[in-house]
């Protein structure tokens, strides 16, 4: 049986998980995809998923060759909006964007897909 | 053949900066058939200028925490199209933020930690609805954890009869059908509701339903699930 790209995302608030779940599910509907609840161990979540993506928020991971990541900032109140960044670490290269959108996450997927599954 | 009745759907503007956060937000809308996001942008102030072309049923808003530039927002969306519903989804978790938009005639407040299950009962309740603009209760959506985390205790007490009363109010019922519905005279419900308002420090019936959903003495469910149980604290 061909396998899957899987994805575990893993941030906060819950809702941006359930809205980026959908859209990933909408765009890439051969992926897996796993939300992690917010009181749920992403340690414990990586061994059980085995994931080829990680959407987080609060970890710092990089490319390992086995898993490609995605470190989105963590929104919050403020007397200002801030725009949402996060750095993309997939096949061995590195890259920050200042406002991360649906497609950089289908693009890390592709790429995680053609390296890694 | 009998034409199956068609759907009116929801015209629905999305202001929000994060992007992945916006697009996520309309593929789940646009996914529902009685759902039809017709703008976008960034920014509250940037759908000031945009929805007096499309004069959308509901603005989703994020606003910032300056309560100035919130009000010249929400005043801009107000005059560029007076009959849209206007939801603020926001991070901002303080009550005093809250009770000023209230104020300033928001239809809901919804925190970003709230599901989307909870953000779509408010677009069915707001649909529902037939005045916007502080005609209607504010919708709230917040944990109760952050409300007990602000340390804020509710300023007055209600029985349970008044905030049974208050629940009925706040769904639209007028004295004569809260009294037919519990068997009460109309004068009495007519002096409970008074007790209400001089307990909460409030003038009016939208005013008092206003101030229990924000201190959450009476909670959304209640209102917008006229079939349920209904009864507070049941």
């Amino acid at each position: 049986m061909p396998s899957v790209p899987r994805v575990l995302i893993s941030i906060q608030p819950s809702m941006y998980a359930e809205v980026l779940a959908f859209s990933i599910g909408k765009h890439r509907p051969r992926a897996e995809v796993s939300v992690l609840g917010p009181s749920e161990g992403l340690e414990d979540a990586l061994l059980g998923v085995r994931p080829h993506l990680v959407v987080a928020n609060r970890v710092r991971g990089t490319a390992s060759g086995e898993i490609f990541w995605v470190n989105l900032d963590e929104p919050r109140a403020g007397e200002k909006l801030e725009l949402l960044g996060a750095d993309i670490s997939a096949d061995g290269y590195s890259r920050s964007v200042s406002n991360v959108t649906t497609a950089h996450v289908l693009a890390a997927l592709d790429r995680a897909e053609k390296e890694l599954v | 053949m009998e034409e199956p009745p068609t759907i009116e759907a929801v015209r629905i503007h999305l202001a929000d900066d994060h992007i992945i956060f916006r697009e996520g937000l309309e593929a789940i809308l646009s996914s529902r058939e009685d759902v039809e996001v017709v703008g976008r942008s960034s920014t509250g102030k940037e759908a000031a200028s945009q929805v007096g072309k499309t004069k959308p049923d509901l603005v989703i808003t994020e606003l910032d925490m300056q309560i100035k530039s919130a009000q010249e927002i929400l005043e801009g969306i107000r005059e560029a199209s007076p009959h849209s519903r206007i939801v603020v989804l926001t991070m901002q978790d303080s009550l005093h933020y809250l009770k000023a938009l209230s104020r300033m005639g928001i239809d809901a407040y919804l925190h970003k930690t709230s599901s989307k299950e909870e953000l779509m009962a408010t677009i069915d309740a707001l649909s529902r609805q037939t005045s916007p603009g502080g005609q209607n209760p504010v919708v709230v959506s917040m944990p109760r954890g952050l409300i007990e985390r602000l340390g804020e205790e509710p300023e007055g007490a209600l029985s349970e009869r008044e905030t049974e009363i208050l629940v009925l109010a706040a769904r639209g019922h007028s004295n004569d059908q809260i009294a037919e519905e519990l068997h009460l005279a109309p004068a009495t419900v007519k002096r409970h509701l008074a007790n209400v308002y001089q307990k909460i420090g409030v003038r009016s019936r939208s005013e008092a339903v206003r101030t229990a959903l924000m201190e959450q003495w009476i909670g959304i469910g209640e209102i917008t699930s006229p079939d349920g149980d209904g009864h507070p604290g049941g």
